[in-house]
């Protein structure tokens, strides 16, 4: 019995422990990832937003970024940057555009167009409006559709309204009624179109576009066109492309055009649309009709030939890839580079994904989004950080306040990241660097091909505590799981030194971080197919290369830039490509050749595609810095793993110094060298967290 | 499409409220009725020990005094104490509450009311919400199905059982007639008044009528906070009930028999809170209304005849209708939707059982239900469906050794006003296979076993609801593998009196699973036969009575483990996913104390973490939750009557928590109650 008793407390106690709940939950932080190669050279557009509808009921409406510069795509950036704004972005997003410097979600079920700073996200102010669902700009007006019309003797027969807002008060300044649940809009001249629906009215659905004068807000007309109306497309000839969505059942979804001048219907296209952007003359249109009796959705992409009128194609993915994409739900075209970004909402209840197309229709990325990705906004300007935690949140600063020497191999960010202005000194870019990459600023520093490498301080010395990562170096390594894992893993190899003779400065012996290939490179997960690809899979500990200055730069991409030799009877020429033609020689360092000396890993990476356009970079099982994605934990590093000249592990009580270098030598195709990139190093003490060693 | 979206809530909103036509009635008041037997059992006995011990499936019991103790106010709330349950729970008194058995989903759990099933052809779900406690006497879960093969076809027809016994007449000594009054009031502004009288006009025949009306404001404060962020307080509107029930039933005896009969009726109305989503505070209120109404006749009848041959038969009839209303008069931001929906439900059984030795019975029982549906929806199939059942089982009972097989048939055919809008005909057949060995003679302890292949039709909704219905739906099947073992002994001295303890693991597959999918948007849903999920779970359950001196002491514990893993697609990144609002680890604790005319009862009940969403990710990830409740009741006698009156406090640690998403539940809350019997 004295058994059942002990019994019955512990199944008490197991019961209470087996999971509290923390008292107050916290704020969801952004999830980011790096998706493609940094383009330190983007141009107005500088990224683009991405509104995710989220499950009616569910308040899941949440906002992603992506930032050309970084490469790096942010999801759910709303409550970080709002945290006082109660329960949200809200509950179904149904729209999202930029105008001036701000941008403007509209929020289906939650009754709202929420607006935010551009450059930082964070709320400026919300407009209730009943129903909302699309919006549209016009001479520091917004214009809002509303299914939410006046309510009528028949309250099945409400009409809907169009809303007025001055955003420089963001106050509602008129309404106008126009058809049955209209949805979206575009100004042509002085004249407000709007696609009605009457999607609540089955059978009856509403025919009509209506036409609004701007000067005196009231209707004027309305166009009659087929049912069921909802986008709106004007193109540079001042024709309306308007898209039908039939009835789901016989009546098929088309394509219309309003000639602007006479507003009489110009064409009909027999071309289902779900959706569609231009870019130029080119509408990009596709639809995702689904067939009942088939079980499965028919989906089809176009483009439509706005100055011939005509479908010129019938796929804008080009690559084979169009039959990944489960139910595409948003389409986008960047309209500087041509750039195709379609959403894929897939079973609608799980997140979304978002695929990145270069203009020829060749996939280039693809992230995992929120639910159910549909709107995206390009803006010109770059989204700030959230307010990151900077040193004086911490009692010890955990991060990196001092550059001591910065000098990178040749690489095509060099230059770069960061930027060289002429007349840039040794000690001017050695500042730069800590002003990207010290006191948690987390901006990026290239370190270039083989060899380039930082050495950074800190203010205290990182303790080696026993059993647990001392440090976190951050870099900009992108990695899908799998064995081996892959993607874009460009190790640098660290050391770490002690200031023995107390001088502060990093003058002291040096020790390596034996990471995984250190002990045994050929049990890297890669090693076999690396191998059988043909790459040189040598490990080197006693590696040297010497980079020769050209004699011209080159002002367009050549293969044969820079010219390298090493001390294993190797040599070739670094390659200059098209999207980056500054000088990939550091241009502060003023001697003709670049000698680096010390461990050399194997290649990693490896065409997939076989003809040149598909590398991925392989991870390292551990140690290395820009080697695995910054969450996870093999970004983080022991100390204990620390070697002397001679291979042998050493025992530090801490650190002050560390210097991290790039540690692959070899050339990716058109992504470029193998270039460790840098973004911070955390003393996981000083912040407090607790990482097991493996 | 906001109108198909609405469409669509209005679809999940039947799929729950009106499946709730709270229904069907009749007391199986007859000896060798199951339940009831329990029940009398019970009352006699005390524990539900030996009972349990008899069933060779797992089976949880919640009855007579133990269940009264808990205080509860609906048959949902009850059934949470039971382990390998998980109740969906939309808040409030109004709010749903449908119940899931070993997380194979709402519609493969068989809803039993007095032994007769609960239909609803439309949407196949119950709303344990609206049943009452006031009138019942014993709930009962059974996984797999009752291990009794004299029953009507459709109780071997669906993957799991919760079974509600109502109050049967019962007459102390020689009166004639009983009497019960009973009022109840709390927190969220409810009066809760009830009714029951009992009366007995001979030896063969009793009477009994009860009714009870509910009104409830349906109030309460919740809040949302963030850590270093948002912190709102807000208060829940539109979520009042009125209801009326009342039931009527006479219960007879004949040689070697008995039969009964009874009349239910329901009538509601209710407010829907809708979703606590972001908005302009106080700007919209939501004003969508639900009448139901729901009123059937049951009877059954049970005659031995002879020493090898017993006959049952039921027969009910059911009409329910719903009406909802979504007005922009009252909230600008809806769109008008006002539709009316009305089902009938004829249903016979007839059970034979032929006893052909001691340890040897077979039994043949064969079922034919006919269910109507119409609605004023525009396009609307007019669906009527025909179910024949047919079920043939034996029962071998040795002294340790004991084992049942039974064979379902089932055929199914649809038809509809329009020709081709229906489903082609059904016909299946599926097996059950139960065992139970007792290693040792003088002791209670047993190992058991069983297999149970089944499947559930595709409701009215999922094959015909107006552009979401997809006639092409195959039926969803589940197959469930369960080991496990049950082990009691009684004490006679010393503080514990009697040890029970109860441990089954099981494996269950859901296939073809029918799941609401958008077609081309969000407001275009569709159904479809996508999804396959794997459940390993182990259902623990102990039950541990006391004696301290003069205080009788009993405490029930139940845990739960689940890995319920949808496995439809390998190249999903979510594959594998825990499935959505399963905990892995649930449980809960009740411990009841009697001490004179004095009872205690404190419960607590545990749901660990969950997602809402396969994709098991940060941002569809749900916190814990727990709550402790706490309730005193003291009898007061008088000389032709007694008094007990009852203060309960609920969440008292007012956790501010979600059972589903966006649908907060109340923090702590008050409830007092008089119970008056003559």
């Amino acid at each position: 019995m004295k058994t059942i008793d002990k019994l019955l407390v512990i199944s008490l106690v197991a019961l209470s422990l087996a999971g509290c709940r923390e008292n107050i939950e916290p704020i969801l932080l952004p999830d980011n990832t790096v998706v493609t190669y940094p383009d330190p050279m983007v141009g107005d557009v500088k990224g683009f937003f991405l509104l995710n509808e989220g499950n009616m009921g569910s308040n899941k409406a949440t906002l992603d970024y992506f930032d050309y510069e970084s490469g790096e795509y942010s999801c759910n950036i709303f409550p970080q940057r709002n945290p006082h704004v109660v329960k949200e972005l809200g509950d179904v997003g149904n729209d999202l555009q930029v105008y001036g410097e701000r941008l403007y979600a509209v929020i289906n079920c939650s009754n709202l167009v929420e607006v935010m700073d551009l450059s930082t996200a964070e709320h400026i102010g919300a407009i209730s409006i009943a129903n909302c669902r699309y919006i549209t700009f016009d001479k520091g007006y917004a214009y809002v559709s509303s299914y939410a019309g006046p309510v009528q003797i028949d309250p099945n027969a409400r009409p809907g309204k169009v809303v007025k807002i001055d955003t420089a008060t963001l106050s509602i300044v008129g309404e106008c009624v126009v058809g049955y649940q209209p949805e979206e809009m575009a100004v042509v001249g002085n004249r407000l179109y709007v696609a009605n629906s009457g999607g609540y009215r089955v059978p009856n659905y509403d025919t009509t576009v209506s036409v609004i004068d701007l000067d005196s807000f009231t209707e004027i007309k309305r166009i009659e066109v087929a049912i069921n109306l909802h986008r709106l497309e004007l193109d540079r000839y001042g024709l309306l492309w308007v898209s039908s969505r039939g009835d789901y059942n016989g009546k098929q979804s088309a394509l219309y055009a309003i000639d602007t001048r006479t507003d009489e219907v110009a064409l009909k296209l027999e071309l289902p649309v779900g959706n569609m952007t231009r870019a130029g003359d080119s509408l990009y249109v596709y639809s995702n009709a689904f067939d009942k009796q088939a079980q499965k959705h028919n989906i089809s992409y176009a483009i439509v030939n706005t100055a011939t009128r005509e479908i010129v194609d019938r796929h804008f993915i080009k690559d084979g890839t169009e039959s990944q994409i489960v139910v595409p739900y948003g389409v986008a075209v960047n309209p500087e580079t041509r750039e195709i970004l379609v959403t894929d909402a897939g079973d609608y209840v799980t997140p979304g994904k978002l695929h990145c197309y270069d203009a020829k229709g060749v996939r280039k990325w693809s992230v995992t989004t929120g639910d159910i990705p549909a709107h995206i906004a390009f803006t010109h300007r770059r989204l700030k950080p959230a307010t990151i935690v900077g040193p004086d949140q911490y009692d010890t600063n955990p991060y990196i306040t001092s550059v001591f020497d910065y000098r990178p191999a040749v690489g095509q960010f060099v230059n770069q990241l960061p930027k060289y202005e002429s007349g840039d000194t040794q000690a001017k870019m050695n500042a730069k660097v800590l002003r990207a990459i010290g006191n948690n600023a987390r901006s990026l520093i290239s370190l270039g091909g083989y060899g380039g490498y930082v050495i950074v301080g800190f203010d205290h010395t990182i303790p080696n505590v026993s059993g647990l990562r001392d440090f976190r170096v951050l870099g900009n390594a992108f990695c899908n799981p799998g064995t081996p894992a892959g993607g874009s893993c460009e190790p640098g190899i660290i050391m770490v030194s002690r200031d023995v003779n107390g001088n502060g400065q990093p003058d002291d012996e040096w020790y390596e971080i034996a990471g995984s290939a250190h002990r045994d490179v050929t049990a890297e997960p890669f090693y076999t197919i690396a191998k059988q690809a043909g790459l040189d899979v040598a490990f080197y500990t006693d590696y040297q290369i010497t980079y020769y200055r050209p004699s011209a730069e080159p002002t367009e991409a050549t293969a044969q830039y820079v010219r390298w030799t090493d001390n294993k009877q190797a040599e070739g020429y670094c390659a200059k490509n098209s999207t980056h033609l500054q000088s990939y020689f550091p241009q502060w360092i003023d001697s003709e050749t670049l000698t680096f000396s010390g461990t050399r890993l194997p290649q990693n990476g490896i065409d997939k595609s076989g003809s040149g356009n598909n590398f991925v970079l392989y991870r390292f099982a551990y140690g290395y810095a820009d080697n695995d994605v910054n969450s996870n934990v093999e970004s983080s590093i022991d100390i204990d793993w620390a070697v002397n000249s001679e291979g042998k592990t050493v025992s530090l009580s801490g650190i002050d110094f560390i210097k991290i270098y790039s540690g692959v030598n070899q050339a990716n195709g058109w992504i470029g060298e193998c270039s460790t990139e840098i973004s911070g190093i955390e003393d996981l003490h000083a912040l407090g967290e607790r990482i097991e060693t493996r | 499409m906001k109108r198909s979206l609405h469409i669509l809530f209005i679809f999940f909103a039947l799929t729950y409220a009106c499946a709730t036509r709270a229904q069907y009635v009749e007391g199986d008041s007859l000896r060798g009725y199951s339940i009831a037997d329990t029940v009398h059992k019970i009352d006699a006995v005390v524990t539900t020990a030996q009972r349990r011990a008899a069933e060779t499936v797992p089976a949880q019991v919640l009855a007579g005094q133990e269940l009264k103790r808990l205080n509860v106010v609906s048959v949902a709330d009850a059934i949470r104490y039971f382990s390998g349950i998980q109740i969906k729970d939309y808040g409030g008194v109004g709010g749903l509450k449908t119940v899931n058995i070993r997380s194979m989903g709402t519609q493969h759990v068989g809803v039993f009311y007095d032994g007769v099933q609960l239909g609803n052809a439309q949407n196949g779900q119950i709303d344990l919400g609206r049943f009452s406690m006031d009138n019942m006497e014993a709930i009962s879960v059974y996984n797999g199905q009752k291990s009794n093969i004299f029953q009507s076809a459709k109780d071997f027809a669906s993957a799991g059982a919760v079974y509600m016994t109502t109050r049967r007449p019962r007459f102390e000594d020689s009166k004639r007639d009983n009497l019960r009054l009973s009022f109840k009031t709390g927190s969220f502004g409810t009066a809760n008044p009830a009714a029951l009288w009992e009366h007995r006009f001979n030896d063969k025949l009793d009477a009994q009528v009860s009714a009870e009306y509910l009104y409830t404001t349906g109030r309460y404060k919740f809040s949302y906070r963030k850590l270093n962020g948002y912190d709102t307080t807000e208060v829940r509107r539109n979520g009042d009930v009125s209801a009326i029930r009342a039931e009527a039933g006479l219960f007879g005896r004949i040689n070697n028999g008995g039969w009964r009969a009874k009349v239910y009726y329901y009538d509601s109305e209710r407010g829907y809170p809708g979703a606590a989503v972001r908005e302009e505070p106080g700007k919209f209120r939501h004003e969508d209304r639900q009448w139901d109404r729901n009123l059937f006749a049951q009877g059954s009848l049970r005659k031995n005849v002879g020493k090898r041959y017993s006959l049952m038969v039921n027969a009910k009839y059911a009409y329910d209708f719903l009406h909802y209303l979504s007005d922009p008069r009252e909230d600008v931001s809806t769109m008008y939707v006002d539709n009316r929906y009305h089902q009938q439900e004829a249903y016979l059984s007839a059970a034979n059982e032929f006893r052909i030795a001691d340890w040897w019975r077979a039994s043949l029982s064969a079922d034919a239900q006919f269910n109507t549906l119409t609605a004023d929806l525009t396009d609307f199939a007019y669906p009527t469906r025909l179910t024949l059942l047919g079920a043939a089982a034996t029962a071998i009972d040795l002294e340790r050794f004991k084992m049942q097989a039974s064979l379902l048939y089932t055929f199914v055919h649809d038809h509809t006003r329009y020709v081709g809008a229906a489903a082609g005909d059904r016909d299946e057949w599926t097996p059950t296979v139960i065992a139970q060995y007792k290693p040792l003679r003088n002791e209670e302890l047993s190992f058991r076993a069983f297999y149970k292949r089944i499947f559930r039709m595709p409701t009215l909704n999922d094959l015909y609801y107006t552009f979401i219905g997809n006639k092409y739906l195959d039926p969803e099947y589940t197959t469930q593998y369960n080991i496990g073992a049950i082990y009691g002994r009684n004490f006679r001295r010393g503080i514990v009196r009697r040890v029970e303890v109860q441990v089954d693991g099981y494996f269950n597959q859901v296939k073809d699973k029918i799941i609401a999918m958008p077609s081309s948007n969000q407001f275009q849903w569709t159904m479809l036969n996508l999804g396959y999920v794997e459940i390993v779970g182990v259902d623990a359950a102990a039950q541990l009575q006391w004696q301290f001196g003069p205080v009788a002491v009993n405490s029930r514990l139940s845990y739960t483990y689940q890995e319920a893993q949808d496995r439809t697609d390998p190249a999903s990144e979510w594959y594998g996913g825990q499935i959505p609002y399963i905990p892995w680890h649930s449980g809960s604790v009740v411990v009841g104390g009697v001490w004179r005319d004095w009872d205690l009862n404190y419960s607590f009940i545990y749901t660990g973490e969950r997602y809402e969403s396969r994709a098991n990710t940060p941002a569809n990830y749900a916190q814990p939750w727990y709550t402790n409740d706490l309730s005193l009741s003291r009898n007061i006698r008088f000389r032709n009557s007694t008094l007990r009156v009852t203060v309960e406090v609920n969440n008292i640690f007012n956790q501010q928590y979600e059972v589903v998403q966006c649908y907060p539940m109340p923090g702590t809350n008050f409830k007092i109650k008089l119970n008056w019997t003559l």
